[in-house]
């Protein structure tokens, strides 16, 4: 019956160490539902869902689902309660095949004589995509080969094939691209048809606005509220969020596009594989392009091959203040080019090595003395002062990279691009998994840096992102460029997904 | 500008690696006194460092390419068969200066060396398995060459090196010291050095940041293998002959210390001045051991234990920092704890 309680909360704590995680957490979820979980980063959703999801244990307090004590060990746990669950810490395992990722640990009943029978798995996973319409995935391939987006496909996928009665959803969207969101949308209007239920976190609000039910704001490991979402607006949401009114704009307010005369770079006839098609443009100083396009339309290959990151990249790319020719990334760097790689943690940032070494790293060249010896001063000195003006929240300098939340690594992976002299920045993805504090401050510094001159490229799978801060957006389809929008009239998300699509 | 970012305190004191297994050497030291007063003499100390002065050098290159997330298991081979290769050609060839033989050494130790950097650079083979493999061609080589037996070295100015002191001290002690402090300080304090921390922490940030990955570990295998090849000729001059397997297992040696130094095994953190106070304890240990006459295969077995004791202390001391917010990795490392 729809309306009824299906799974709650009571008091429910967890602490890591010295810190609180979770303080008496009160939360039901209704059958039929689309519950969102929304907080910043380090606010407990996501202790809360690995609660749930039987990845980690509570100090005290109780889960029921259905009415009856419910105390998962483990995900299989989960998944044998019908609770599918797609988080970020259960990932895929690398060297097995994606269709056996999906049934990782549940096996059995495929295995005879000790021996896995593969073909019946994809027969079976194939069939719970297409009931889904989740598309074609390459079952063979080894999961760890796959793009991060193809893995929460597969991911996803696991979840589904368990036939939850509950759904669990932890930052998925931010790794689809914005067809599969859209395919995302589609398994949630079915399940939701279906009387079932699905508890989500996303860091994209305008997305919790537009598909959850009803909303459980947590602040500090605590419940703030739970509200419907019909009855709240999104400046109460992010006041209720951080806990104070936000500062500043998020977006830009003016409607106009503005850049100098001067181009920043020039790309001409650019090609890498099938997946850039002979791509020409010019970016201007103090302008903002933007990037979109769906999964396959190559936008996240042309921020690499600007950066001189792929090898199977030609075409030239020119940087116009020097006139230098950009073939490898050692020379984008030379030269005054920065790249914030999509994927943070991986390609991003050294996880175990302190802030400190995290923040000079690009600049280590800059840093030595004239004897060509690095100094620790100075390398303390460069940190002290990026961190107090990118207001990172940490212990020290000493602290290591793994230890901050989601917005303060991307200050530090985007503050140590900006203390260079730099003519031309690009951007994938830079919010992504960051929360509204972060995001804001984000938003403000590309807002800088364009008052500064600085041309930059920005890639995102967030339309309204785009449309917030770009002064062109190129839409881009199959590796083409398929239409140039301009700030104005233009810029709607229509105009952009009528011709992505 | 926030003040207390680079504040030191006793507590950030016990929290440096170095500092605490510098304790351990000290008490170990103290220990060994207390039990058997000639412990602690100017000529047994000078033994400890004798003794420590081979693996030393090889661990230096071995600290290089752990912190940047590689391996070396040819080094001690390449020891091996850099030594008899010194003492055949000063034997059966009419050359009669040690350096001029030396120097043909070192350069078929480079040679070996960039074969290594091809096989893990070119061929993407895993440095664990391709240093094993060359390893394997090296000790063949100097099995090869000696006929499996001690090659005696004649040359008097090479014994000379092998026997000379520098204030008491043995030329390799000298030797391995001077490397120490001029790796060491290449290692923190060039653009060289740091770049070898951003490789091992995460290759392709290191890329994105305009390193070149590649060549910076192919030159650390280079490195090692140089140095490996110096090593193996200064024991060839303190034996006074090259005894083919004299050195073998010494690579394994060089990582308990490097490990036991506080060299990640995975890369990207460690010093070379940890990795000398590891050796320290390595040594100190087994030194006492003999000093109080007990059994010398229990020096094996302590080497083993102690290994594991810094091991399990670094876990302890890593899991007591508690950062400020719960993080992936940390829930992470949750989820493995509860399975």
């Amino acid at each position: 019956m729809a309306g009824e309680i299906i799974l709650k909360t009571e008091k429910l704590c967890k602490t890591f160490g010295p810190t609180k995680a979770n303080i008496d957490v009160d939360f039901e979820l209704r059958r039929g539902e689309v519950h969102g979980l929304v907080g910043e980063n380090g606010s407990g959703k996501s202790t809360l869902l690995s609660q749930i999801a039987g990845i980690i244990g509570s100090d005290s307090g109780r889960i029921e689902l259905q009415g009856e004590v419910y105390e998962p060990h483990s995900p299989l746990d989960a998944y044998d309660h019908g609770i599918g669950i797609v988080v970020q810490e259960l990932g895929v395992i690398g060297n097995v095949p994606a269709g056996v990722n999906v049934f990782i640990g549940r096996t059995q009943r495929f295995t005879k004589f000790g021996i896995v029978n593969t073909t019946k798995i994809n027969e079976e996973v194939r069939e719970i995509a297409k009931e889904w319409d989740l598309g074609d995935l390459p079952l063979n391939k080894l999961a760890g080969a796959m793009n991060v987006e193809s893995r929460k496909q597969v991911e996803l996928l696991r979840a589904l094939a368990v036939d939850p009665e509950i759904l669990i959803l932890d930052e998925i969207t931010q790794a689809l691209s914005y067809d599969n969101r859209r395919r995302l949308y589609a398994i949630i209007e079915k399940f939701k048809a279906m009387g079932r239920s699905i508890l989500m976190i996303s860091h994209d609000l305008e997305e919790i606005m537009a598909t959850c039910d009803r909303l459980t704001v947590l602040r500090d490991g605590r419940v703030v509220d739970t509200v419907e979402t019909s009855a709240i607006s999104m400046n109460d949401l992010k006041r209720m969020m951080v806990g104070r009114e936000m500062e500043g704009e998020y977006y830009r307010v003016d409607n106009e596009p503005s850049r100098r005369e001067s181009i920043a770079l020039s790309v001409e006839n650019l090609s890498v594989t099938d997946e850039v098609k002979d791509m020409s443009f010019d970016i201007y100083d103090g302008e903002i392009v933007g990037f979109c396009g769906l999964s396959g339309s190559g936008i996240h290959t042309i921020g690499k091959a600007l950066y001189g990151l792929s090898d199977e990249a030609k075409g030239k790319v020119r940087l116009r203040k020097n006139e230098a020719l950009i073939d490898s990334s050692q020379k984008a760097l030379h030269e005054g080019m920065a790249y914030v790689p999509k994927e943070r943690d991986w390609e991003g940032l050294m996880m175990q090595a302190n802030i400190r070494d995290n923040i000079t790293l690009p600049g280590l060249d800059d840093l030595k003395s004239k004897a060509g010896f690095v100094w620790n001063g100075a390398l303390n000195k460069t940190a002290n002062k990026a961190v107090s003006e990118f207001s990172v929240k940490c212990n020290s300098i000493a602290q290591e990279m793994g230890g901050l939340s989601g917005g303060n690594k991307q200050k530090v992976n985007l503050g140590r691009w900006i203390a260079k002299d730099l003519s031309c920045l690009v951007l994938d993805c830079p919010t992504r998994g960051v929360d509204v504090g972060a995001k804001a401050y984000i938003y403000n510094l590309l807002k800088s840096l364009k008052a500064d001159g600085l041309g930059m490229i920005l890639i995102s799978d967030e339309l309204m992102e785009v449309l917030g801060m770009a002064d062109r957006i190129f839409v881009v389809k199959d590796g083409e460029i398929a239409r140039e929008l301009k700030r104005g009239d233009e810029f709607t998300e229509d105009n952009i997904i009528e011709v992505m699509l | 500008m926030k003040s207390g970012h680079n504040k030191i305190n006793a507590r950030s004191i016990l929290q440096n690696n170095n500092v605490v297994m510098l304790i351990v050497v000290v008490a170990i030291i103290i220990l060994f006194t207390l039990l058997n007063s000639n412990y602690f003499s100017f000529n047994n100390m000078m033994n400890i460092l004798y003794a420590a002065s081979i693996i030393g050098l090889l661990s230096i290159g071995m600290t290089y390419l752990m912190i940047a997330g590689h391996i070396d298991l040819s080094c001690g081979a390449i020891a091996g068969m850099s030594g008899a290769i010194c003492a055949v050609i000063l034997r059966d060839t009419p050359i009669e200066h040690w350096p001029v033989a030396f120097v043909i050494t070192l350069c078929v130790a480079l040679a070996v060396g960039a074969l290594n950097a091809v096989l893990v650079n070119v061929f993407e083979l895993q440095p664990f398995i391709a240093t094993l493999a060359t390893a394997s061609v090296c000790t063949g080589t100097s099995y090869l060459l000696s006929g499996g037996r001690a090659v005696v070295v004649e040359n008097l100015a090479l014994i000379a090196v092998g026997k000379g002191k520098l204030f008491g001290m043995p030329y390799t002690v000298v030797i391995m010291i001077i490397l120490f402090i001029i790796f060491g300080f290449i290692l923190s304090r060039t653009v060289f050095g740091r770049s070898v921390y951003m490789v091992g922490g995460n290759e392709t940030a290191a890329k994105l940041a305009g390193l070149k990955p590649k060549k910076l570990t192919s030159i650390c295998y280079l490195m090692s293998a140089g140095i490996a090849s110096l090593a193996g000729v200064l024991v060839t001059a303190r034996m006074h002959s090259a005894m083919p397997g004299a050195v073998s297992g010494s690579e394994f040696d060089a990582i308990t210390a490097a490990v036991l130094g506080g060299v990640a095994f995975i890369g990207g953190r460690g010093n070379l001045a940890g990795c000398f106070i590891g050796l320290l304890i390595i040594q100190c240990f087994a030194n006492g051991l003999t000093v109080l006459g007990i059994n010398s295969f229990w020096q094996v077995v302590a080497k083993g234990i102690l290994l594991i004791a810094a091991l399990i202390f670094d876990y302890v001391r890593r899991k007591n920092i508690q950062p400020s917010v719960i993080t992936d990795a940390e829930i992470t490392a949750a989820v493995a704890n509860n399975q």
